[in-house]
């Protein structure tokens, strides 16, 4: 009888402790609000790498530019996440672009939802209160994945 | 199918009960990769991924999947718990209680996220952490039952059995022995169900979104029902038979009339 008493106390204890202690933790959702700009973008070619170097910057507009062509975040410079899972993409030469955002897994996926029914999606590899790094798959040119850096806008 | 338990089950029992079993949680698995993007029948990946997390140092992500995990261990927990502590007159009770749970689990994710999911992380997370609650319910009673052989939501392990099963049957030896031939069938019936129904949800997931886990729930309702139907079909047969043998006796009193 004691046994069960002790299981199921042990059971219960288990989740409290859980609970108590996600209340206490950095939340991603709560990282991820405010504006973030732009620090750069990165390339990796899975086909061939150049000079041993896992992150290629890219320094050229042109190449920028032609990877993002298709994406709903296609020349913007600041992302500004609010707390109504709204997010406003503003750029120098473009108009400003209102997505929806969310978290999933377990925090580490950027969805991002426009025009009704479609939507991307982003790795995000590191999110605290003042770095943002997200990744995306490319096949543009050659198989690879793109890595934007953010910093967070004080 | 539930019934019956450890040797006094047949390859037919583990064959239904694992086939029909894979299928639901390949399904749930596929279902919830494409719905919240992240695996909920596989347990392995989320170790190396606790594992990960703890290397980084990220705290939150360690206690979300350290809960997930611990979900899953509960759910198997509970399961075995509920078998060996249950009543062995009624089986069928007992071993129905897990899958009844996994069902109001699934379910209540099906009615969550169609009518009130809002898309929050805490939703993703929670929802994420009750589906790995109901395959723990799953592989549990499934494990228990058939003395550890089926195991469906465990493809790590399957597939290792399988390839060791497959590699002796190149061996004239274990090729006749019965037992070797019978894992095979029933290691591979598993791993073909699990995957038809990942195939299946990774079809409709897109269209149906959260209403495939009401369609994986009759799933279980069929493997909950397959029993009793059974039993009732057996009791409805013998009752024909008896009718029918008393009507072809000889009906000796008239005639002594």
């Amino acid at each position: 009888m004691y046994s069960h008493i002790i299981l199921w106390a042990v059971f219960l204890g288990m989740i409290l402790s859980v609970y108590m202690l996600s209340g206490n933790m950095e939340h991603p959702e709560k990282n991820l609000i405010g504006t973030w700009k732009e620090v750069s973008w990165h390339y990796e070619k899975v086909d061939k790498m150049e000079d041993g170097e896992f992150f290629k910057k890219i320094a050229r507009d042109e190449l920028r530019d032609e990877i993002a062509k298709n994406l709903v975040i296609h020349k913007s410079e600041e992302w500004t996440f609010d707390e109504n899972a709204d997010l406003l993409l503003t750029g120098d030469d473009k108009e400003d672009k209102k997505l929806n955002w969310r978290l999933k897994g377990r925090g580490h996926i950027l969805k991002l939802k426009y025009d009704n029914d479609k939507f991307e999606v982003y790795q995000i590899r590191e999110l605290n209160r003042n770095k943002l790094v997200l990744h995306f798959e490319n096949d543009i040119h050659a198989r690879g994945i793109v890595r934007i850096e953010f910093e967070k806008k004080k | 199918m539930l019934r019956k338990y450890s040797s006094s089950r047949s390859l037919g029992d583990n064959i239904k009960l694992g086939a029909m079993t894979a299928f639901s949680a390949g399904m749930v698995n596929v279902a919830s990769l494409i719905l919240f993007f992240s695996f909920t029948s596989n347990v392995t990946g989320h170790y190396a991924i606790l594992a990960e997390e703890i290397a980084k140092g990220n705290w939150f992500q360690v206690l979300v999947v350290f809960s997930w995990i611990f979900c899953f261990f509960a759910g198997s927990f509970f399961s075995n718990y509920m078998i060996i502590h249950g009543e062995r007159k009624n089986s069928y009770i007992t071993h129905s209680i897990p899958l009844i749970l996994e069902m109001i689990c699934i379910l209540t994710v099906g009615f969550y996220g169609h009518f009130i999911y809002s898309e929050t992380l805490m939703e993703t997370e929670v929802m994420v952490a009750v589906l790995l609650l109901a395959m723990g319910l799953q592989n549990g009673l499934t494990a228990s039952i058939s003395n550890f052989s089926v195991k469906t939501t465990h493809l790590t392990g399957l597939t290792t059995d399988l390839a060791a099963h497959l590699s002796m049957l190149t061996k004239k030896k274990y090729r006749e022995n019965k037992q070797v031939r019978d894992k095979v069938k029933l290691l591979s019936s598993i791993a073909v169900a699990y995957l038809t129904g990942g195939v299946i949800a990774g079809s409709i997931t897109y269209w149906f979104e959260f209403t495939v886990f009401f369609v994986i729930a009759v799933t279980i309702v069929v493997v909950l029902i397959y029993d009793i139907s059974k039993i009732y079909l057996t009791k409805a047969i013998r009752k024909k038979k008896v009718r029918i043998s008393v009507s072809l006796v000889p009906q000796s009193g008239n005639n002594s009339n």
